[in-house]
């Protein structure tokens, strides 16, 4: 809230300046080309084989075309994956996901479990990167409550509500899966997907109001260009009928410091007036930008039965 | 304390004794208000020597038994001579009497070689009648903006309020008004100072070469005096012009005696501006002004003891209102400042002032989010941060002998910060962040220091100031695991604690060796340390940054400045020039760590977001000035290079400062073309200030991601701009004054960057995205009419 807060007092100030006489006008500025780089988006979760996206990085002005996206993914036998639990070798097989950037590599033989530790191998190009991550204790989610709107009763958002152990220093993301709409999980529409236990210890903790998630590359920039022509609500809040799934991920610090950081960085882009911020990455190696994050992940599915009642599917 | 006091007294008043010497003093003012002038020139003919009053108007020479020819001038005024007999201590009131307009070209027989004679270097003085013929920005006369036409002291540009001064930040130059520290001079982003130019006598700027008598701040003393009052008459004076109006009444309580001075000033930008906003547009309801309110009480209880009582209050205050959001949310922020000073003359020789002072700046913000519906009164809003000071100096001035000007004295701080307090409310709830926590410091100095004439050649300063510092509890160290990110522990300290402690000790030096009766080459040393920083989240200075003591973790900012230089008259003294060179070196400057954001020190301490770093500048300044005749002005330039070295940015190579600047030129000139008429243009340039742009992108999670270059390696456009004013006098009589000033910013139009920014459009996914660069600027070409009056 304050964050949103303080963003608005500037650009109204600024506005304001503006309006007093000040003007704009595009203007060409030379850069310096930014070395070549990997983005890594890897992680594993309980039960489930570890998963790894990979693109190529693209100096600021560089020409957007399809054919550039097409060449910015790292696909099929491009790069070698590996994860390894200190015991056991997976090699990654190329596999197609759905979602941005649909190809990646999936693991076939070793499944995440809860205070594992994984190591992650990516060759590619003549580089090479490494990462470590592990999967913390799961914190299962609470209680869920359904909160009506006041002008319509058949929409509403979710709360979720947790314990939080009694030691400081639990990190958690919040993400959800419309099973109608979506193939995967999103963080939601509004809000900072992630917590932290930093006032909360040792209490119950909740999150909320949860609003559905979103792909945000497909459709966002449509969206945010289109606001004055979308029904907010229709496309936000969850209705009668609708199954959804709310995943309440736990993660270690490094991987809490690489979603704070990410935060940071999106939040002050583009604000003439913050501090720059860069992305903290957890691989190290060769030169290369994102996460390999092991999610304690708990997932709780339910069913909104009708306005007054929600069901818990297994 | 007792001990040093008794023991330098004593042995100046040693030193005296063995000089059979008479004192002449007394005080030189405005004959026809009566108001003392500051840094008026007594010269001896017979001797060749001299001295000019201090602060108060003050003077004071010792010379032996004779007969004596003196001179009393100061510019602008006619000069009196006055012959004496010295015999005996004298005490000499001298009034001057002021040649409003310089019609002829008038020569100066004392004042022409202070710069010259004086040991002090890099420092500038400017009476507020120079600053009132330059070109005004929308008609506002304004002592911030004509100060950083001179060399050495730059403008952040148009929207930052800072300036800088030799590559020092904004935060190392104490700014005094009467004694009190203020710790916010801009109005509207600098765009403003908060000086209105009517309630204020004299400035005084020091770059380096600072005097032990001043401290706390390791760049630039920017030190202000108030005028005080007329004596004699009642006296209004005013203006209502394009943005503002001002008003100004001074006069006597008791003739001779006592006398007061009230003035204000506010700005009416938004009630111009509401009528022509259309009712859809999304500025309708912003509204923005800012006041200042000046008072000055001064009582003359006899020729040994004065009282003077100054305040100061002012206020920014930024309003939006949406009544269809349900949104109300105002912004005040300002100073304010009330200084009781007391002079007392134990003899002729021996000056004493002492000051009470209390200061305070607030920043808060007010958020009001509900609609009709709500009747608990929805989401409220409320942040606080600032700081307050209260203060206790002593000073001394002792004139043993016409070689010696002896300061000595020590001052007491009590600092009171507020760093940033949260409070919160929904409906019912009140939600308490834990913030409300203020930080107490106790801040405390004592100076000596000796202005000795060795000869006539040479003058040599020297002094030093001894401080101490110690941030006492209550107070909440968090402290933090290396990522920062969980609080490991907690260390309360308790009701006067001690949190940290830290001492300095400052020798500053000066030397002047004159090489003929025009030229002296002069060399100075100082070196300072700063207790409190500004903390600035943002790239730009605004009024938001947080003042925040040294604590366990941040240690005092130190500075270190060596400058020479050489200085020149010309032509009887008509022009004056100057040549300096310095290198300053800067140690544990603090910036916040990379994106750091508001909301960090909730249940939390601030500091814990700082990285620390090193700095240095050097650079050679250059000064030209045209003092007296119908044509008048300086010309300044500077060529300087001012980096950053900070371990966490960019691996601990060094980076330019914000504001490093390779070129920097003003020009002001102003022209009197006859008794009615008077016109004065300002031009400056500078290089383009730095800042730090992304050079790629990538995506994660369906978000573009910045990947930024190298810390402030992008230089934008250079900044120039011409502002042109004519004034013209359309009635001038004994009793009635009344002028207009048309005025002319920017006059060629140029869009002077302020920022840039990217705007983004369309999906990368889809091939479509695109990005562009915006540069925003500020003020086009704006003309401005104001209505002068005085009567």
């Amino acid at each position: 809230m304050k964050r949103l807060l303080n963003f608005s007092t500037l650009t109204l100030i600024i506005s304001f300046l503006i309006l007093i006489g000040g003007c704009e006008k595009d203007i060409s500025v030379d850069l310096p080309r930014a070395d070549e780089k990997i983005t890594v988006e890897a992680f594993i979760e309980p039960d489930s084989f570890a998963v790894v996206f990979i693109t190529k990085n693209a100096s600021y002005f560089d020409p957007v075309d399809t054919i550039a996206v097409a060449n910015s993914i790292i696909k099929g036998n491009q790069a070698l994956v590996i994860v390894d639990d200190g015991n056991n070798i997976d090699t990654l097989i190329p596999a197609i996901f759905p979602r941005w950037p649909y190809h990646g590599y999936k693991g076939t033989k070793i499944k995440g479990q809860e205070n594992g530790i994984y190591n992650l191998k990516v060759f590619w190009n003549n580089h090479e990167y490494f990462a470590t991550t592990s999967i913390p204790k799961i914190i299962p989610i609470d209680s869920i409550k359904f909160d009506k709107f006041s002008f319509n009763d058949s929409l509403g958002f979710f709360n979720i509500f947790w314990k939080d152990p009694i030691e400081i220093g639990n990190y958690y993301s919040v993400t959800v899966r419309n099973h109608k709409r979506h193939q995967w999980f999103y963080r939601p529409f509004f809000g900072i997907h992630i917590l932290d236990d930093k006032i909360d210890n040792n209490s119950t903790m909740f999150y909320g109001p949860i609003s559905q998630g979103y792909e945000r590359n497909a459709y966002y920039n449509d969206f945010m260009d289109n606001l004055e022509n979308i029904e907010f609500v229709d496309i936000l809040a969850y209705r009668i009928g609708d199954t959804i799934s709310i995943k309440l991920s736990t993660m270690d610090k490094m991987s809490f410091q690489f979603w704070s950081s990410w935060y940071r960085n999106l939040i002050t882009a583009g604000n003439p007036f913050a501090n720059p911020a860069s992305v903290k990455s957890n691989i190290q190696g060769d030169p290369a930008n994102g996460y390999w994050i092991g999610y304690g992940s708990y997932i709780s599915k339910i069913h909104i039965v009708s306005k007054d009642s929600i069901e818990v599917l297994p | 304390m007792k001990k040093f006091l008794f023991l330098t007294i004593y042995t100046l008043l040693t030193i005296s004794a063995f000089n059979q010497k008479y004192t002449i003093s007394g005080y030189i003012k405005d004959k026809k208000s009566g108001e003392e002038i500051i840094g008026a020139n007594i010269f001896v003919k017979n001797l060749n020597t001299g001295t000019t009053t201090n602060a108060y108007g003050f003077y004071s020479l010792s010379l032996p038994k004779g007969k004596y020819s003196i001179v009393f001038s100061f510019l602008g005024y006619k000069e009196e001579e006055v012959n004496i007999d010295l015999s005996s201590n004298q005490n000499l009131n001298i009034s001057l009497e002021s040649t409003a307009i310089i019609t002829t070209e008038v020569v100066v027989t004392g004042e022409k070689k202070q710069n010259i004679e004086s040991s002090k270097m890099s420092v500038i003085k400017l009476p507020v009648e120079t600053i009132k013929a330059l070109p005004a920005f929308m008609g506002e006369v304004d002592i911030m903006k004509t100060i950083q036409l001179l060399p050495g002291i730059q403008a952040a540009g148009e929207g930052n309020s800072g300036f800088y001064v030799r590559g020092g930040g904004p935060d190392q130059n104490l700014i005094i008004l009467d004694e009190a520290t203020i710790y916010n001079a801009a109005h509207l982003f600098g765009f403003f100072s908060v000086f209105n130019a009517d309630a204020i006598k004299d400035m005084e700027i020091y770059k380096g070469g600072m005097p032990a008598e001043y401290g706390g701040r390791i760049s630039s003393v920017l030190d202000i005096s108030m005028k005080n009052g007329n004596m004699k008459n009642y006296e209004f004076e005013g203006g209502i012009g394009t943005i503002a109006t001002r008003l100004t009444v001074q006069g006597p309580i008791k003739k001779d005696t006592a006398s007061f001075l009230v003035s204000a000033r506010r700005t009416y930008l938004d009630l111009l501006i509401n009528p022509f906003i259309s009712d859809s547009s999304r500025f309708k309801g912003s509204g923005y002004h800012f006041y200042d309110l000046n008072l000055k009480l001064n009582y003359r209880f006899s020729d040994k003891n004065r009282l003077f009582l100054s305040a100061y209050y002012g206020e920014d205050v930024f309003s939006f209102k949406s009544k269809e959001a349900g949104f109300d949310m105002n912004i005040p922020w300002g100073n304010g400042m009330l200084s009781l000073r007391w002079n007392h003359l134990y003899s002729s020789r021996f000056f004493s002032n002492t000051t009470l002072v209390a200061s305070d700046y607030k920043f808060r913000t007010n958020v009001k989010m509900a609609d009709e519906n709500d009747q608990n009164g929805g989401f409220q809003f409320i942040q606080n941060s600032g700081i307050r000071d209260y203060y206790l100096k002593q000073d001394f001035t002792f004139i043993p002998n016409p070689k010696h000007t002896i300061k000595f004295g020590g001052s007491y701080i009590f600092h009171i910060f507020t760093p940033n307090s949260v409070s919160a409310k929904f409906n019912d709830i009140v939600y308490d962040l834990n913030t409300k926590a203020k930080q107490y410091a106790h801040e405390t100095a004592i100076y000596i220091g000796d202005d000795f004439k060795i000869n006539k050649k040479i003058t040599l300063y020297g002094g030093i100031r001894a401080a101490t510092f110690n941030q006492i509890g209550p107070f909440t160290r968090y402290v933090k695991d290396e990522f920062l990110l969980t609080n490991i522990d907690t260390i309360v300290y308790g009701k006067s604690e001690s949190v940290a402690f830290y001492w300095s000790l400052e020798p500053r030096a000066s030397m002047k060796i004159s090489l003929d009766q025009n030229s002296s080459i002069k060399a100075s040393f100082m070196q300072n340390k700063q207790f409190i920083h500004l903390a600035s989240l943002s790239a730009s200075t605004l009024p938001t940054d947080l003042w925040v003591p040294c604590s366990d973790v941040v240690k005092p900012q130190m500075g270190r400045q060596y400058a020479v230089g050489y200085f020149r008259n010309f032509f009887k003294d008509h022009y004056e020039t100057s040549v300096e060179a310095y290198y300053k070196k800067l140690f544990n400057l603090i910036e916040y760590a990379d994106g750091a954001l508001p909301g960090d020190d909730v249940a939390d301490n601030a500091d814990n977001y700082f990285i620390f770093g090193d700095g240095y500048s050097y650079g050679l300044e250059f000064f030209l000035k045209k003092r007296t005749g119908r044509f008048t002005g300086w010309i300044g330039y500077t060529w300087s290079k001012t980096e950053r070295t900070f371990p966490d940015v960019d691996n601990g190579e060094p980076f330019p400062a914000k504001y490093d600047r390779r070129h920097d030129l003003s020009l002001t000139s102003s022209y009197q073309i006859n008794e009615k008429w008077s016109a004065s243009m300002v031009f400056v340039y500078a290089t383009g200030n730095t800042t730090t742009l992304p050079i790629g992108r990538y995506m994660i999670d369906g978000e573009i991601i910045n990947e930024y270059g190298r810390r402030n390696s992008y230089r934008m456009d250079p900044y120039h701009r011409l502002d042109i004013s004519v004034t013209y006098i359309n009635k001038k009589t004994d009793r009635w004054e009344s002028s207009w000033n048309f005025s002319v910013y920017n006059v060629y139009n140029r869009k002077n960057p302020f920022f840039i920014y990217f705007y983004r459009s369309g999906t990368v996914t889809d091939g479509t995205y695109i990005n562009y660069a915006k540069q925003v600027s500020l003020f086009p070409i704006l003309p401005a009419i104001t209505w002068n009056f005085k009567f």
